[in-house]
């Protein structure tokens, strides 16, 4: 089983313009799209990703999907589509929406491509606006002190808005745990 | 004339030779030392490989400080556990803050501080065990002083290069690596309800900061069922890390971003400085600061 906790907020910008997507099929994928570079086809671009992930292609080749998104998205879309088992997790990704998983104690970047996965690991996939105020030792402990991805994800708020307040741009986010013991 | 020929000969010839032998005996140095790396390194591979040791061993070296500031009684409190056994159980450093105005502050984070002495060692391994040890002397307080008094509660267990992490109120456990400081533990305060409420909300979060019980704490040592985090996992530590175990009398005196500034090579220098710090600027107010200074270096071998 895969425990999730889906985080957005505006920051101090008037209106929300991103997206996290869950899609529960077999697995679970959930995509995520930044605003940060698209201006004015913010909207436009973010539909079109919901439209993509709502679509059968989402249960397919993540490649050919990135390849789609690719296609039907601006150049300056940036993203990342993840698809979640116990077992595994595959995830592609462009420009800054990246994720990073904790590992016997460690804090890594989340590969592009499949990694194997154990019962317990943590996940964090988010835009770049949510990890500039997170470094990866606050990260790492704050997984470890979390009984779920929703407390870890309310410590990792409690940081950025020490820094800020949560007052710069829209923030995206999601913490995944592993329950494959359950 | 001969005569000075001659010593002139036999000088040259001395000089000669000293000449040739500054190279070779400093070569002959070098390759010693090439020597004794690599056999050192072999050496170690050896003992890896049979399985004496299986790895590099980082190694605790610690120093800490206590001191009252501008109050009139010392309400910190402070344990760390004995070297003998290090390998086998680790080493704890626990430090237990007072709460202030209540009357018996000074009395429970030491009564906290003395009966996690008294169940050491603690199983590494399993943080649960010695959360429900933790959660059961703050249950033993609370029958004790029926919240007259109260402690916060930040320790560290460390074993290798592995760290778990306790923690109950608002007190300190730092990590410094690479010139940066990072607060590791989560801190239970009022503060932290207000920005949960205002992030769900979907608002900015300066109104909490501007909340006159925004340092309230939520939990504490004594609470009636406190609720004590704690590192489901280990995490992970290098060499040349520092970890600080503090009350925040430290943190009030020294921003955080700044006590990678005091840090020296070695932890008890890191800890005069920053004692002579605090204590210099003469704070009118200054709580009572104590902490517990850990630098993690790697053994000889």
């Amino acid at each position: 089983m895969i425990e999730y906790y889906l985080f957005t907020h505006k920051g101090g910008e008037q209106t929300y313009n991103e997206g996290v997507f869950p899609i529960a099929n077999i697995d679970l994928s959930i995509g995520i799209i930044s605003s940060a570079n698209l201006g004015e086809n913010c909207a436009r671009n973010v539909r079109i990703f919901k439209e993509i992930l709502g679509s059968d292609m989402i249960q397919g080749n993540l490649s050919n999907l990135s390849g789609v998104i690719d296609k039907n998205l601006a150049d300056e879309a940036e993203y990342m589509v993840l698809r979640i088992s116990d077992e595994k997790i595959e995830s592609i990704r462009r420009g800054g929406v990246y994720g990073k998983i904790v590992k016997d104690g460690e804090l890594k970047v989340l590969p592009n491509g499949v990694m194997r996965l154990e019962d317990e690991d943590r996940i964090v996939c988010g835009t770049e606006e949510f990890f500039s105020n997170l470094a990866d030792e606050s990260i790492l402990a704050d997984s470890m002190f979390a009984e779920s991805s929703q407390e870890w994800m309310e410590y990792l708020i409690r940081r950025i808005s020490d820094v800020n307040w949560l007052s710069g741009g829209n923030l995206s986010a999601v913490t995944l745990i592993v329950r494959s013991g359950d | 004339m001969e005569i000075l020929t001659y010593l002139f000969d036999i000088d040259f010839k001395l000089g000669l030779a000293v000449y040739i032998m500054i190279p070779v005996f400093l070569a002959g140095v070098i390759e010693f030392c090439y020597f004794l790396d690599n056999y050192l390194t072999t050496y170690r591979k050896q003992i890896v490989n049979s399985d004496v040791l299986t790895k590099r061993q980082l190694m605790c070296r610690i120093a800490y400080f206590s001191e009252k500031g501008a109050r009139k009684r010392q309400e910190d409190s402070y344990y760390i556990s004995p070297m003998t056994d290090v390998s086998e159980n680790g080493i704890v450093a626990v430090v237990s803050d007072g709460i202030g105005g209540l009357k018996y502050g000074d009395d429970v984070s030491k009564y906290v501080t003395d009966r996690i002495a008294e169940s050491f060692p603690l199983v590494f391994e399993d943080t649960e065990i010695n959360s429900t040890i933790l959660r059961g002397i703050s249950r033993e307080i609370y029958n004790k002083y029926k919240l007259k008094g109260g402690a916060t509660l930040a320790m560290v267990h460390i074993k290798d290069d592995y760290m778990n992490i306790y923690c109950c109120g608002d007190s300190n456990v730092i990590l410094i690596r690479d010139g940066k400081a990072i607060m590791l533990n989560t801190k239970q305060n009022y503060l932290s309800v207000l920005v949960g409420k205002l992030a769900s909300n979907g608002e900015v979060t300066k109104s909490a900061y501007l909340d006159k019980d925004a340092k309230a704490l939520i939990d504490f040592m004594g609470n009636s069922y406190s609720r004590v985090n704690r590192t489901f996992r280990p995490i992970r530590i290098f060499e040349g890390d520092y970890i600080i175990v503090s009350s925040d009398g430290l943190t009030d005196a020294i921003p955080m971003e700044k006590l990678p500034e005091y840090l020296n090579k070695q932890s008890v220098y890191s800890a005069e400085r920053l004692k002579f710090s605090v204590r210099s600027s003469k704070r009118p107010n200054q709580d009572n600061y104590t902490a517990i200074i850990i630098k993690m270096e790697f053994d000889i071998f």
